[in-house]
């Protein structure tokens, strides 16, 4: 797969090649073992580099940049993941249902949706309910 | 060396602090592009260049980040600040010999609106972050962004980076890493902000954190000092409130004060009792809860004894029911 997504959560459900669950606090004990990728480690929080550990998420949302869609065996959409982030102060969490998926994220997490003729930055605080994302997926609530 | 203002004098110094000798800061420079053997850069004059002033943060393999340092007051930058960066970048890229160029513009005060799409476009990162709403940081979490930054690309750029060089992903990498500090500025201004502090690297912590950290650890011992209560625990970690701040983490072993034997009281019924009374009721007891009543803290020990913690007073409670018959 080479879709590609920088998240950013306290929890993220990760997955590797063959759908096995990847516990996050796990998988920062094992990056620690090779610092350089470590991103930032600090009073914010924790930045980790994993774009060649070929680790997935699962997620409701197409290939970013190319809308592309990628059903993995169960129906789910996997996106390869670039880069983690933990902080340690989340803004506000909220659910929202995009697509198939309801998920949590942040009220400053940015999303891209159609406006018109063009494209526009949301924070998920402001998503609406009948927007439609770059990817082509719903906001259904 | 003389410094346009302090901003840039500190953005250097963070450069300095991450690419040694790699860091430099000119004033009036002016920039050249690299491949000057094209025909159509050939005029009457030489080669296109540029004066700008320039914080430059260079890294392996062959990457120089340019750093503008835009110390407006109160006024923030405009699109047309972004606009010149940028086509400083794009012209040095595009005239390069090897060398990539990325670009960074710090601006304590902010941006204006239009300057997102200018930045984007043209793989600009930004600091502060542009977030869809007004917000301002403080120019102290702007270097601290700086810093982040800077280290985190030295990192980043030993793994494969071409998708750092085109747009947006340099600006992404960039908001990426500096988009969480409004939590944490927000959580400092929040009427209790700055109540929670982790001991030993003085962060800025939550309640939220203090349960995830130290709920499940047993105490080994009560300390009392002329200016904090709190606990020693198990796994090296303590507790400690000193004034209205909540200290916890690893152990420093630095309570400030000097040892006092507090105010002590049991039950409800509010009974005079002695430190040491509670230094044996509760060494060994595990935490099983906590609350923070803003005038006082409470934890809940091995579900059935409740110690508070309240200004020059330790207070212990048996919770089990019926009172009258579970005094202490």
């Amino acid at each position: 797969m080479s879709h590609r997504h920088v998240i950013s959560t306290e929890k993220p459900i990760l997955f590797d090649q063959k759908h096995g669950r990847i516990d996050i606090d796990e998988l920062i004990g094992t990056c620690r073992k090779e610092p350089r990728r470590i991103l930032a480690d600090d009073e914010i929080g924790i930045v980790l580099y994993v774009g060649d550990l070929d680790i997935y998420r699962v997620s409701g949302f197409a290939d970013p940049i190319t809308g592309e869609p990628s059903p993995d065996h169960n129906g789910h959409w996997g996106q390869k993941v670039l880069q983690i982030s933990t902080h340690r102060f989340p803004t506000k969490i909220m659910r929202r249902q995009i697509g198939s998926v309801v998920m949590s994220t942040t009220s400053d997490n940015v999303f891209l949706v159609h406006d018109g003729r063009r494209v526009r930055k949301v924070r998920g605080e402001d998503l609406k309910k009948g927007m439609v994302l770059n990817t082509g997926e719903k906001v259904l609530w | 060396m003389t410094f346009k203002n302090r901003l840039e004098e500190v953005v250097f110094q963070i450069a300095k602090d991450v690419c040694a000798q790699r860091a430099s800061v000119e004033h009036n420079k002016v920039i050249e592009i690299e491949a000057t053997d094209r025909i159509e850069v050939a005029t009457f004059s030489g080669p296109p260049k540029k004066e700008i002033d320039v914080v430059t943060a260079g890294y392996e393999p062959n990457i120089k980040l340019l750093i503008s340092c835009m110390q407006y007051g109160s006024s923030k930058a405009e699109p047309s600040d972004v606009q010149e960066w940028g086509d400083v970048i794009r012209t040095l890229n595009k005239y390069s010999k090897g060398t990539s160029f990325l670009g960074l513009i710090v601006s304590p005060s902010g941006f204006t609106a239009g300057c997102e799409g200018w930045a984007t476009s043209s793989n600009l990162s930004l600091i502060p972050p542009m977030k869809g709403k007004q917000l301002s940081f403080e120019f102290d979490t702007s270097l601290q962004m700086v810093r982040r930054v800077l280290s985190a690309l030295a990192k980043r750029l030993t793994f494969p980076h071409s998708d750092l060089l085109s747009p947006p992903g340099f600006y992404n990498f960039v908001y990426d890493l500096t988009k969480d500090f409004e939590g944490r500025d927000v959580q400092k201004s929040a009427q209790h902000g700055g109540r929670y502090v982790l001991l030993r690297t003085g962060w800025l912590s939550s309640f939220g954190e203090l349960v995830a950290t130290l709920i499940g650890r047993s105490i080994v011992d009560a300390i009392a000092t002329t200016q904090c209560l709190g606990l020693r625990l198990s796994e090296g970690l303590a507790f400690r409130v000193v004034r209205d701040q909540i200290q916890f983490g690893t152990d420093d072993n630095c309570a400030p004060g000097r040892r006092t034997k507090p105010l002590c009281m049991k039950n409800l019924s509010n009974d005079h009792c002695t430190f040491d009374f509670i230094k044996d009721l509760v060494r060994g007891q595990r935490l099983t809860s906590a609350g923070d009543f803003g005038s006082h803290f409470e934890f809940g020990l091995s579900n059935e004894i409740n110690l508070g913690f309240h200004p020059g007073m330790l207070h212990v409670v048996r919770t089990r029911n019926p009172i009258e018959l579970n005094v202490l």
